[in-house]
């Protein structure tokens, strides 16, 4: 009797005790196991990885409903794979650099089950601490032949973007998978496209602290930003350079060639201009559809509040009420955004991005026409292009002088704003935007968004509008700046 | 039952008793199922700090306390002359290590890259809270709890003034706490891809990092190395 007593005292001594990790390493990383990992990015890494209720094959999918922005998704994949694999997972500790690594071996979550309820547990843990400021801290420059499935791309900490290449087509253009903040907030569904991005964009310069006026350069030997991948953990609290196969060739090509050395490192078959215009058109698409999003997403953001507030819930009965009145600026007019929500649903630099994807086409078609005539394109695709670009002879800046007409809702690439003003088509977009009519701003309603005429419902120019200004876009200069990497490629 | 029988049962209550205070207070608490992201807050447990006990002060400049000057020499220059073996460094020595960095790349005014506090609440808990300032408005002010158990960060959401503009956040998130520690990093970049980053508390120097394109050279608490790029 008394032996067995015993047992089950020193049985619940050590249930209370024991210390488990996320998950048990049976496997260390190796050469086989990066390869393994690359290609389970290929296969894997779809939008709706965390969307899909099931997995192809029926099973329930159990990273369903999980929230991730774009930092977090890159860092997702590395986890998953180590926890499917029993590999472990270990990056530096942003809070104490110092301190101990994070890692699968964190303890913290011993009470929560094991198997997928304690990785989803650690997956929203490391989310809180990582960010794209922390990514340079746990991966290496890799050179461009190195590039591929599971490689990062992180952007200077001005645009503070990163996104993970899925695949590169035979063309050497990569299927890259992303998300944004907006994005985390609206759905499950992560988002893709299919060009590299703007190497200026990647690049652009960090904004002096103290001094507005100056800018860091970012594109320079060393830099953080560009084609990384994963460290070995030994080399986590290293100097870059001391990783095997760290390489700052991205840095010294030069800006203007950076794309498309990516590209041409890669590419087995030569891409025509058809198939570039068409492309970059595509891309252009994809940006339109997320700012549709995401102006949807203000708008349903600015719905709840004003019916709740409206409905004198209590911070209690309310995430928006308490999220509002929690907010030390919040302003005195309710139906204004605060400092915070202003911050994530404005959209001025999604929109520049938007214009450099439609300029970028643009200059391709302008200078493909000039160097090869109008017989390399399709008959039909030159006819939609010119939906888009009528002057295409002219400059950009002189097109939207010139162009005055309103494109009908039924060309390339409409989209459904709302019921209200129902579709609008990629080329009446793009007439809008290139005239300066799009407004960023989330206080002013769909209408102003989307280059309607202003109606009262607009409250831009009247809520505080913190740091933030709309300018006209130089297109002059967007144009010049095209035009190097344009003319560089072909 | 015997007697045999009821001290036994006894002492099986008494285990559990016993099992049951401890997992309560030594093991850390957890919601076994529940998978909801909630954000860890200290917001309302602190109110009034508890002031460092002089122990605790030198406690604190302990952890700081390791400084270049306390590195054998021998260690510090066989690692400068493996970086830069061309160089006449005889006349660098740790003290005018920076000033050197800075003639050579032709370097100067210094950039702020990270502020980086420590602080004690009243319960002498860790809070450390970052100011990254390239970062997104919504990330340029991080705070986290150190955890007393493993170490470990966890990210708090929820301070005072966290949703106003950056100089209000700093200063709501330094109401956290007892300030114990603020190291300041900072930056200076040369027109050939030099890089010198600089740690400090105070004014005293914690870390040195100087790199070129194709070499990387630092000094910090453990040692000083140089990594040099094989081509």
């Amino acid at each position: 009797m008394m032996k067995q007593l015993l047992s089950v005292f020193v049985f619940l001594m050590m249930c209370a005790s024991a210390k488990a990790a996320i998950w048990t390493e049976e496997n260390q990383w190796s050469e086989d196991y990066e390869k393994q990992y690359k290609e389970w990015v290929r296969t894997n890494a779809k939008v709706n990885f965390f969307s899909a209720e099931k997995k192809p094959n029926g099973e329930p999918n159990p990273y369903y409903g999980i929230r991730v922005d774009c930092a977090d998704l890159v860092y997702s994949y590395r986890i998953i794979f180590a926890y499917e694999n029993k590999l472990p997972f270990v990056i530096a500790n942003p809070a104490s650099p110092r301190g101990p690594l994070i890692s699968n071996q964190v303890s913290r979550f011993d009470k929560v089950a094991e198997g997928i309820p304690r990785l989803r547990r650690f997956l929203v843990w490391v989310y809180d601490i990582v960010g794209t400021s922390s990514l340079n801290l746990d991966t290496y420059s890799i050179p461009f032949k190195e590039i591929g499935s599971g490689t990062i791309i992180l952007t200077s900490k001005k645009n503070h973007h990163s996104w993970t290449i899925v695949d590169i087509s035979k063309t050497g253009n990569p299927h890259l998978i992303y998300n944004s903040t907006v994005g985390r907030e609206s759905g499950f569904q992560v988002q893709e496209r299919q060009s590299w991005p703007n190497p200026f964009w990647v690049f652009e310069p960090e904004v002096a602290r103290d001094d507005e006026t100056k800018t860091i350069n970012v594109y320079k030997s060393g830099s953080y930003a560009g084609f990384r991948y994963w460290r070995p953990t030994e080399f986590l609290k290293q100097p870059e350079i001391s990783v095997p196969g760290f390489s700052d060739e991205q840095h010294t090509v030069g800006l203007g060639k950076w794309k498309t050395a990516a590209q041409s490192s890669h590419a087995k078959v030569k891409e025509t201009i058809d198939q570039v215009v068409m492309r970059l058109l595509k891309d252009a698409c994809a940006d339109y559809k997320q700012r549709v999003e995401s102006v949807r997403d203000a708008e349903t953001f600015k719905s709840n509040l004003a019916d709740d507030l409206a409905a004198g819930k209590t911070e209690e009965q309310s995430s928006y009420v308490r999220d509002f009145m929690r907010d030390e600026n919040k302003p005195s007019d309710q139906r204004c955004m605060t400092y915070g929500k202003f911050d994530e649903f404005s959209t001025p630099s999604r929109d520049k991005r938007f214009v450099d994807a439609l300029m970028l086409a643009r200059t391709y078609l302008r200078e493909g026409i000039t160097k090869y005539g109008e017989k390399a394109f399709a008959a039909e695709n030159m006819k939609m292009y010119k939906t888009i670009f009528p002057l295409i002879s002219l400059s950009a800046a002189d097109e939207v002088a010139k162009d005055k007409t309103e494109k009908a809702s039924n060309l390339f690439c409409s989209l459904k704003i709302n019921d209200t003003l129902g579709e609008l088509s990629l080329p009446e977009v793009k007439r809008r935007l290139f005239l300066g009519r799009l407004s960023s701003n989330p206080n002013d309603a769909p209408t102003r968004r989307f280059g309607y005429p202003k109606t009262s419902k607009d409250l831009g120019s009247s809520c505080p509008a913190y740091d933030f200004q709309q300018k006209p876009y130089n297109l002059q200069e967007i144009e010049q700046e095209m035009l190097k990497e344009v003319k560089t490629a072909l | 039952m015997t007697k045999k029988q009821k001290s036994g049962v006894g002492f099986l209550i008494v285990s559990i008793l016993v099992a049951w205070w401890f997992v309560n207070n030594f093991v850390p608490k957890q919601d076994a199922t529940a998978l909801s992201e909630d954000k860890p807050s200290i917001f309302t447990e602190i109110k009034q700090h508890k002031p460092l006990t002089p122990i605790e002060e030198n406690l604190a400049a302990e952890s700081i306390s390791a400084k270049l000057e306390s590195k054998p020499e021998h260690e510090f220059k066989a690692q400068l002359e493996k970086c830069f073996p061309e160089s006449d460094l005889k006349n660098v020595t740790k003290e005018n290590l920076i000033s050197y960095f800075e003639r050579k790349a032709n370097l100067s005014n210094p950039r702020l890259e990270l502020e980086h506090y420590e602080l004690r609440t009243k319960e002498a808990k860790q809070v450390v809270v970052q100011m990254i300032p390239g970062e997104e408005p919504k990330d340029q002010v991080r705070v986290f709890s150190i955890s007393e158990e493993d170490g470990l960060p966890d990210r708090i959401h929820e301070f005072p003034n966290a949703k106003s503009e950056i100089a209000e956040r700093i200063k709501g998130a330094l109401t956290l706490g007892e300030l114990v520690q603020k190291n300041e990093t900072t930056q200076q970049q040369g027109a050939l891809g030099e890089l010198l980053e600089i740690e400090k508390f105070k004014d005293k120097v914690l870390r040195i990092r100087y790199s070129e394109p194709d070499l990387d050279f630092s000094c910090d608490n453990a040692k000083c190395e140089c990594f040099k790029l094989t081509k």
